[in-house]
């Protein structure tokens, strides 16, 4: 498929987080890869992401001259929403609907806690201006804005001294006219002044959500703008030459002018990334059906993949003021790889309620105070407390030595706790680390059930510092046999963002009757779709590795139905009279596979299209192949619990860089690495596999 | 302990033998099994709403699932739910049972009864019954509850006089026997309502919600082990009493009073509230409340219980999902023939104004014990709605309804938030589907500045809503509003919040809470007030009592 290897001989990958920036420096012409760590810099992201790109092709004796593309995710988005320290904002709305940023949907998230917070609204109140412009509900212009109103706009926006606008109508994902009225006049009259056109960014029924989506976008554009600039012109000056592109929540490569223009598309990059890297990983066995497993510190990600990628959720919500309660955040209506979100990670609290149950998180210790075991200042028993309980984790292997664990701090913890849970000190422990496991499959498995599909075939996938500890029993109790763990569990997201395809979707908003559908004028517009995106790709240099897929996607529903659901259709030519015939048939299997019923004499309709184009073929990863590798050595054993297995048991522990390649060996056994720590239960043996990764499959006869 | 720890591993594990009754559940085993309930709940939840056909299901979510045992006693609903139906849920369950024991009941049969005195006391809300097989032996009932768009007879307002006028009821009936739909009903439901397709689809909505979280359940215990969810249920309940229980003790023996007098359709409706705490129990009465009044704003008991379980769940024990045990400390009486006990044939449809009131009352009689839990009156409640009926350009029938909230009271930790319901919890429906439904055009839609009481903490802001008839044909409408006579209180000295108005230009008589017609051009203005402050605001603050809870 690739026609050249030289192209993309020398990749870099760049993950920046909140606390530290992952630096992914890949030789692919000497099957090389080398990881770097640097505290993030915050102020301007750019200063640790070129020091550790220097340091990794130093290590790999290679110029920033000699690298082609620089490949990059980013937290600072999210962190910028959550911290509320976004650019001031100004919204453009439309007269008489300058509130409903604030009266978002009206309910409650919680039906008998009334003391329940809501999130602040991103542009204040005064910071919003109604014009007098109407559209109806089919778009058809009611009132137009007049060159009077589009003056004392500008007016006010001068002198509301913004750094950045929204601009969201009603009735505007029908049609843009408006908003471009008025995002044109502020071109002319601000130009530096940055707008967000909520038609353009999210182009879907519902006015509060596409608000929210616009004014998000806006809330961020300066400081992505800014930091990809400053990025863009540091890596020049150090001598890259290649393209530069960032990762979208999507799971998509897109050019880094697209993300200081959308910064919204890229508040999941970092996840995304993590998802499309477990994807490649189970490829490489063969297995399309994946679950990706990212646990850290405090919180644990799932992705459901039944097909190998991502399933794409259009709408999700950010910066929850009551921590993972549904509807307590802000709306976000674009393309996002599905993740589930869980309060279950290594520093997830464990605590017994009143009525005597054992609940762990959502509240977490973070990295301060931690743990009672880092013995910073933690006394509260969290999962990674437990699991030192349990034998899992050692004071003399945590981290490679990096950091020691206070045993005695951590069976304290959680001694208070299983004294008010009327349970024996390893009981507790086992069942913190149980109930842990059940938040992530209990997550995963309504996924599951929401998708309509089988899991039992699938592998699932772990990374993050927490998630190789807990993987197999999630894996089991979803019916999955087959857990995998890549190599370097700690960088997973800028690994990702090396085997990612480049690529955008659009989406059009076309409401119609399935049977009435203008096919000609529809063929005609997938057509323009197409040429323009192709256009845009070719533009982010993804076409000289090998043709543009694309791929259609109808949502659509019984008529009168208020949620629809998305159907992958054959992408044969929409003029054909037979190609409704396969659009109805593609529906009815998607529908009755989801809720087992088809509904007669009921009409079927299209609310709109989704096109997803990629192009550019993933490099295969097969550079950490473990050839050059310790023979292997003699593990040493320990103690551990498996409270299904008969309670404690001699357990061998091995030091991931020694296993061998196709050696199977048994579980009870700990593979230990510098990122995290592999828990490889009695009912599992483990092998590493010719890519470097660790797979635990069932024991033969279990 | 060691008992406890052994139990403990067998339920952990995936046990291949049938274990029929747990004796002790341990801390960790109940709370992976409880959290699994509740995401069977919730996904029978997601199916409703994405097989639902009204707005008023998908978008403002007026719905709930419950999960039941055999005895039709709750043992989880929906995260997301409406606090009556969670209420009436149980009793209608028992309803159904009564007429058709476990015995009759067959795999695939599915129960539907709307008879308000059954339900949740008014016609438009289907309530669903279905029994679970783990293979020939019942082991639950799956419920929920769904507020259908029109059920024939006068909209959703307070016009009629009778429950005939109301529309079609349905007394508990087989909607599938063994699986297979009864075409008779379904044809009759057709001939009675003005969107037959809105109603009949979601009505299958419903059923596929029954499905699902049978389906679940049934893994749900081969996974475990369970033969059925008796030992289970049983920790759940007796869990949740207890803590209800330890609660209510906190609160000195005593009764706790509160008059609340509210708007009713032409007259003033008196809430008489007497909250008798005695140790570990309350009986909340309503004796000397008004008596039923023929305009649709009689609550049935079911509907009076659930708001009051609600307001006193509210009080006693916010934290924790609700249940059949978190009830048992709790008893409801209200006099018969009174409001709040109607009796055949009252007239429903509106009855939420009546019932929204109980849990604000109850708030206000424990405010002076329990401060940290008290709020002021919350804007717009009794819950504003707007029917839309009729036939649009295209000669098509249309029928919808849209939920506007006020602002909610003050609390001790901080202000009311602005358009939040209290106590019911449906969600508005965007101006851009609303258009979408029904030839309306909405002018403006913004917070109503300064309705909210002031207050150390403020009462949050109501709105202003401008809805303008268009098309051609006149428009049917249906009103519900409160607070247009009696405003929202304020407590501890908080001020009240503002009264709120219907207006509708060009101006004519009509009521509040009645039915209209509008005509192209035409203008429906509502302002949904704000709620009542909390706290006075000059001086000094009220000292606070210490809190208990």
């Amino acid at each position: 498929m690739r026609e050249d290897h030289a192209a993309d001989g020398l990749l870099v990958a760049f993950d920046t987080g909140g606390t530290f920036t992952d630096v992914v420096a890949l030789d692919r012409l000497r099957d090389r890869a080398v990881f770097e760590k640097e505290l993030s810099t915050p102020e301007d992201p750019a200063v640790a992401i070129l020091a550790a790109i220097e340091r990794a092709l130093g290590r790999l004796d290679a110029q920033m001259s000699d690298v082609r593309r620089i490949l990059g995710a980013t937290t600072l988005v999210t962190n910028a929403l959550i911290a509320y320290n976004g650019a001031k904002t100004a919204l453009v709305t439309t007269r008489g609907f300058e509130d409903i940023l604030d009266m978002r949907r009206e309910y409650r998230y919680d039906i008998y806690d009334l003391d329940l917070p809501y999130p602040e609204a991103y542009v204040p109140r005064s910071a919003r201006y109604g014009i007098a412009e109407r559209l109806d509900r089919t778009g058809a212009v009611v009132t137009s804005p007049t060159g009077d109103d589009r003056d004392e706009m500008i007016r006010w926006l001068r002198a509301a001294e913004v750094d950045s606008v929204a601009v969201c109508f009603l009735h505007s994902y029908l049609n843009p006219v408006h908003e471009r009225y008025v995002a044109d006049a502020i071109a002319e009259e601000l130009p530096e002044l940055p707008v967000t056109v909520s038609a353009e960014l999210s182009p879907e029924i519902r006015e509060y959500e596409r608000m929210s989506t616009a004014v998000i976008n806006a809330y961020t554009q300066p400081i992505m703008r800014r930091q990809v600039s400053s990025l863009a012109r540091a890596l020049a000056e150090g001598g890259f030459r290649g393209d530069l592109q960032f990762m979208l929540s999507s799971g998509r490569l897109q050019t880094a002018d697209f993300i200081a223009a959308y910064p919204a598309h890229g508040a999941e990059s970092g996840p995304a990334a993590g998802s499309i890297l477990a994807a490649h990983v189970a490829r490489q066995h063969g297995v399309e059906g994946v679950v990706s497993l990212d646990m850290g510190g405090t919180t644990a990600k799932i992705c459901v993949m039944p097909s190998g990628v991502p399933q794409i959720t259009r709408s999700y919500e950010i910066a929850r003021a009551a921590r993972f309660k549904a509807g307590s955040g802000h709306p976000l209506r674009l393309p996002s790889v599905q993740l589930l979100e869980i309060g279950a990670g290594g520093g997830s609290i464990a605590s017994v309620d009143h009525m005597g149950l054992l609940k762990v998180g959502p509240r977490s210790a973070e990295a301060v105070p931690g743990p009672a075991s880092y013995g910073r200042g933690g006394t509260e028993a969290t999962v990674t407390d437990a699991n030192l309980v349990l034998g899992y984790l050692h004071e003399d292997d945590f981290l490679a030595g990096a950091m020691t664990l206070d045993r005695r701090a951590a069976e304290l913890a959680v001694q208070r706790v299983s004294e008010r849970a009327g349970m024996d000190l390893v009981a507790c422990a086992w069942g913190i680390h149980e109930v842990a496991n059940q938040h992530m499959s209990r997550a995963a498995m309504i996924h599951v059930a929401e998708l309509g599909v089988d899991p039992r075939a699938y592998e699932l996938v772990a990374f993050g510092g927490a998630g190789p500890a807990h993987a197999w029993r999630v894996a089991r109790k979803l019916g999955i046999g087959t857990v995998v763990c890549p190599p370097a569990a700690g960088v997973a997201s800028a690994i990702g963002l090396l085997v990612a395809p480049s690529g955008l979707d659009r989406i059009i908003t076309r409401p119609e009757h399935l049977q009435s559908i203008d096919r000609a004028g529809l063929a005609a517009q997938f057509a323009a779709v197409t040429e323009e995106a192709v256009g845009v790709l070719a533009r982010m240099g993804a076409l000289a590795a090998g043709s543009v897929r694309r791929e259609i996607f109808a949502d659509m529903r019984y008529a009168g139905q208020g949620h629809d659901i998305e159907v992958r259709i054959p992408d044969s030519d929409a003029a054909d009279p037979d190609w409704l015939l396969a659009v109805s048939t593609a529906f009815d299997a998607r529908y009755h596979e989801l809720h087992g019923r088809l509904l007669d004499g009921v009409p079927t309709e299209v609310v709109g299209w989704r096109l997803a184009f990629s192009a550019g073929d993933a490099p295969s990863l097969t550079w950490w192949s473990a050839d050059d590798r310790a023979h292997a050595v003699e593990p040493r054993t320990r103690k551990a619990y498996f409270g299904d297995a008969g309670g404690w048991i001699d357990t061998a522990v091995y030091d991931r860089d020694t296993l061998v390649v196709g050696t199977t060996l048994p579980g009870p056994a700990i593979v230990v690495e510098t990122e995290s720590t592999l828990v490889v239960p009695p009912d599992a043996s483990f092998s590493l596999d010719s890519f470097g990764s660790v797979v635990l499959r069932r024991r033969d006869g279990e | 302990m060691r008992a406890s720890h052994s139990t403990h591993l067998e339920v952990l594990s995936c046990a291949d033998e049938t274990e029929s009754n747990p004796v002790a559940i341990d801390a960790a085993s109940l709370e992976i099994m409880w959290n699994r309930l509740q995401a069977i709940a919730d996904e029978a939840d997601a199916v409703l709403a994405r097989t639902a056909f009204s707005s008023v299901v998908r978008e403002a979510h007026d719905y709930v699932t419950v999960l039941m045992d055999p005895d039709g006693r709750a043992l989880i609903q929906s995260t997301y739910s409406i606090p009556s139906f969670v209420g009436t849920m149980p009793m209608t369950a028992k309803h159904v049972l009564a007429k058709y024991p476990l015995e009759t009941m067959r795999p695939g049969d599915v129960f539907v009864t709307n008879d308000p005195w059954l339900g949740t006391g008014h016609l438009f809300d289907m309530c669903m019954v279905s029994p679970i097989f783990a293979g020939d032996r019942i082991v639950g009932l799956a419920g929920n509850v769904a507020h259908m768009t029109d059920i024939g007879g006068g909209g959703m307002s307070a016009q009629a006089a009778t429950i005939h006028e109301e529309g079609l009821c349905l007394p508990p009936i087989r909607l599938f026997d063994a699986g297979n739909p009864n075409p008779v009903v379904t044809e009759i439901i057709a001939a009675n309502v003005r969107v037959p397709q809105q109603v009949l689809g979601d009505l299958e909505a419903e059923a596929a919600a029954n499905r699902t979280m049978a389906q679940r359940t049934v893994e749900f215990l081969s996974e475990y082990g369970l033969a059925d969810l008796d030992g289970l249920a049983t920790e759940i309940f007796s869990r949740s009493e207890r803590a209800v229980r330890d609660a209510i003790k906190k609160v000195p023996n005593g009764v706790y009073r509160y008059d609340l007098d509210a708007d009713g359709f032409d007259t003033v409706l008196q809430v008489r509230l007497a909250a008798t705490v005695a140790d570990d129990a309350v009986v909340v009465d309503y004796e000397g409340s008004s008596p039923q009044v023929p305009r649709g704003i009689n609550s049935v008991m079911n509907y009076t219980t659930a708001y009051t379980n609600y307001g006193l769940k509210c009080i006693f024990d916010p934290y924790l999902s609700n249940n059949d045990g978190s009830l048992r400390a709790f008893t409801v009486r209200a006099p018969r023939g009174s409001f709040l006990n109607a009796v055949r044939p009252a007239a429903v449809a509106s009855r939420h104004t009546a019932g929204h009131l109980l849990p604000t009352a109850l708030l206000g009689a424990f405010a002076d014990v329990l401060p940290g839990r008290a709020m002021a009156g919350t804007g717009g409640s009794p819950l504003w709605t707007v029917s839309l009926n009729g036939i649009d350009a295209n000669g098509i029938p249309f029928s919808t309804v849209a939920f506007f909230a006020g602002g909610q009271g003050g609390r001790s930790s901080g202000d009311g938030h602005a358009t939040l319901h209290f106590p019911t919890n449906a969600a508005s429906t965007p101006v851009e589907l609303l258009e979408l439904q029904s030839p309306v055009l909405v002018e403006e839609k913004r917070i109503w500045e300064g309705s909210g009481g002031d207050g150390r903490s403020r009462g949050g802001d109501g709105q202003i809503v401008a809805i303008r008839i268009l098309g051609e044909n006149p428009v049917s409408v249906s009103l519900t509003s409160g607070q247009t006579g009696h405003a929202a209180r304020g407590v501890f000295s908080g001020d009240h919040g503002r009264l709120g108005r219907v207006i509708v230009e060009p101006p004519r008589d009509f009521n509040p809470g009645g039915n209209l017609v509008l005509n192209p051009g035409d203008l429906l203005r509502l302002e949904v007030p704000g709620g009542g402050g909390f706290g006075s605001v000059i001086g000094e603050t009220r000292t606070k009592p210490s809190e208990i809870i």
